[in-house]
């Protein structure tokens, strides 16, 4: 299948009054019509830095390059501030983290809801009021109609995090990019929403990019899977490749130590020693390196591993991982 | 004399709800934990689990005191009942009691060393002094897996997972033998959850502490605690061990609880089936007449909108399972 969206050696930085932030370091994906692609990553990892990149929500501090986005065929990486909005929220879509603090919480839902509809579709208040309420009702909110003109306080978190997936749906996107929008919620309120939006993915077919820091979420709704650690890619394979065979360090550790609900009592987790590495410089060596158990010196220490093709769509970047 | 530890018995804590500013009255009360009653043995970790807002943290701060104004029923601690202490008696059982908060960076005060941070428990119980005192931390921090020469430095120079540590460091000093761990890993990174819940075990091991470890995280209390009680709306409604809540869940709301995890395998995407609850959690100002339940629940049945079920014994089941439901008693599903 044709390739939705292609990015090409992604890099951002963000210069502070202490030096240079490296955030992203050379991300190169792709993305299929009709996939859900899960980033997966600790904090800082960059995994949502690259996305907001892609998107141009960056602070003026942020200094993005590429070798090119390409969006439908179309070089989007170089385009200017009034050519992105039309694609932001309309094209391509996003859902944040947390719905409370990115609601706005003096704006009644109406009004967030059919802001994207009346800039990009130009639709009438009043159409765009109706399909509106319409949204609310597909992602399951009760009586939609009177639940325009509420205010975002007024809503429980699960329900907030609904009104968000309505906006970012809104225009019908060929794009949802969705940053964590289950973290702050329940495990069952969780399940509802990841239910949702695979729903609407069906119904509108729509590619959707999941980043999360939770690899069981990743497990039952990702069709390829990507592994960031310090701004870089260690492994991106198919979902099961990855948890079945997975290739890096990194990523065998992250397995690892995750608690399983199926596993046993008072055993000992696996740990990846250590602490996230310091994201002031670009390294010269393996990022992972001073935390890998597989650490050989002759190579990790000398140079930076290269992405490399192991298999059909699984690609690792490790020094100690063979053909 | 009973074999728990740590017991409650009909346990509730009761917020005031307050109208008006200069005649202030009470106009009712948020049940932030209704009539609890569970115990803990010497040296096992229970775990209380609920979703947010379900009075879990409330039970476990009514435990260490902190709501006498507002709580009821009896707590004891080793056969000494702390409601009715006072004073210096109560002061002396504080010190075998310690907490390990959620949040590492707002359970740390920015302007302290690590050193006073750790030393302050060891000061306000006069435990020790000067150099005695500079040797203990230093021990302490060796035993969470810390570098003893970081005794002078301050919590922002600490990563995440490294706070954390000192936070169990501070819990640690009074030598205590019930700590209560809120959400203790919900703040770190998925690589260092891991390196947090290994060293709660080891220092378990180590000092034979008991643990009373709130989550919301199934998957995290499967695999550290013995013992399990769920919450929902200030009530516990289910509570057995480990083994027998993970193969055997009876409480609509657990079974609910239990079927939301997300598997972390691929292969488990056809056999994860979620059990969706209708609306969402009651008002606690107004929780529902019968069982709290009772608005949610797929298998309501008219007694359960009339008379609150009470935590029972189920008859033919393994490890004192209990639950709170009418319909278990019936045996209306299985």
């Amino acid at each position: 299948m044709e390739n939705i969206l292609e990015i090409k050696n992604l890099r951002t930085q963000f210069q502070t009054s202490t030096g240079n932030v490296y955030a992203v370091n050379g991300v190169s994906l792709y993305l299929r019509k009709g996939e859900t692609l899960g980033i997966v990553g600790e904090s800082g990892s960059g995994k949502s830095v690259s996305m907001m990149s892609l998107l141009k929500l960056l602070p003026k501090n942020a200094k993005i390059s590429s070798d090119g986005i390409i969006f439908k065929g179309k070089h989007i990486d170089d385009i200017d501030e009034s050519e992105i909005m039309r694609i932001r929220g309309n094209r391509i879509s996003m859902v944040f983290q947390e719905a409370m603090t990115a609601l706005n919480p003096v704006l009644t839902v109406g009004l967030q809801l059919t802001e994207g509809l009346r800039l990009h579709k130009g639709m009438s208040l009043k159409d765009a009021k109706t399909r509106a309420a319409e949204l609310l009702g597909l992602v399951g909110i009760p009586s939609p109609e009177s639940q325009l003109d509420r205010y975002t306080f007024e809503f429980s978190g699960g329900m907030l995090q609904r009104v968000m997936i309505a906006i970012a749906i809104a225009c019908n996107p060929d794009i949802l990019i969705a940053d964590e929008p289950t973290t702050a919620l329940d495990v069952t309120v969780q399940a509802q929403v990841i239910n949702l939006v695979q729903e609407m993915k069906e119904k509108l077919s729509m590619s959707v990019i999941w980043i999360t820091h939770d690899l069981a979420v990743i497990a039952g709704l990702a069709d390829r899977v990507m592994v960031m650690y310090s701004g870089f890619v260690m492994e991106s394979a198919p979902v099961r490749e990855l948890f079945k065979n997975p290739k890096h360090p990194y990523t065998i550790g992250l397995l690892g130590s995750i608690p399983s609900i199926s596993g046993k009592r008072h055993e000992k987790l696996f740990t990846i020693p250590g602490q996230p590495p310091n994201i002031t410089k670009i390294p010269t060596m393996c990022p992972f390196a001073d935390r890998c158990d597989k650490h050989d010196k002759k190579h990790c220490d000398i140079g930076r591993p290269e992405l490399k093709k192991i298999g059909s769509e699984h690609y690792v970047a490790c020094w100690l991982v063979d053909q | 004399m009973s074999d728990y530890f740590l017991e409650l018995k009909d346990f509730s804590v009761n917020f005031p709800i307050y109208k008006g500013i200069v005649l202030k009255r009470v106009v009712g009360h948020i049940k932030a934990v209704d009539h609890v009653s569970f115990g803990l043995k010497r040296g096992e970790t229970f775990g209380l689990v609920g979703e947010s807002g379900c009075g879990k943290t409330t039970t476990s701060l009514g435990i260490l005191q902190m709501y006498r104004k507002y709580a009821s029923g009896d707590v004891l601690l080793d056969g000494t009942n702390l409601t009715e202490l006072k004073g210096e008696d109560l002061r002396r059982m504080r010190r075998r009691m310690q907490i390990i908060f959620q949040d590492p960076y707002s359970s740390l005060n920015p302007r302290m060393t690590v050193g006073n941070i750790i030393g302050e428990p060891i000061d306000a119980h006069n435990i020790a002094k000067g150099t005695e005192k500079y040797r203990m931390v230093k021990e302490l921090l060796e035993i969470v897996g810390l570098n003893p020469d970081y005794i002078k430095r301050y919590p922002h120079q600490f990563s995440g997972g490294q706070r954390q540590r000192i936070g169990i460091a501070r819990a640690l000093a009074l030598k205590p033998d019930l700590i209560v761990c809120d959400e203790p890993i919900s703040a770190l990174d998925v690589s260092i959850q891991a390196q947090i819940l290994n060293l709660l075990d080891d220092l378990q091991k180590k000092f034979s502490i008991t643990y009373l470890m709130i989550t919301h995280d199934m998957s995290v209390v499967r695999h550290v605690t013995d013992t399990i009680g769920v919450m929902y709306l200030g009530n516990l409604i289910e509570l057995c061990s480990n083994q027998e809540l993970y193969s055997n869940p009876l409480h609509p709301y657990t079974k609910a609880l239990l079927s939301a995890v997300p598997i972390a395998d691929p292969d488990g995407k056809d056999s994860y089936k979620p059990i969706f609850l209708k609306g969402s959690l009651p008002n606690p100002a107004h929780p529902p007449k019968g069982c709290p339940f009772c608005t949610r629940c797929q298998y309501v049945e008219d007694v359960c909108m009339i008379e609150k079920p009470q935590l029972k014994l189920v008859p033919h089941t393994e490890d004192n399972h209990q639950v709170a439901c009418h319909l278990v008693e019936r045996r209306v599903f299985t």
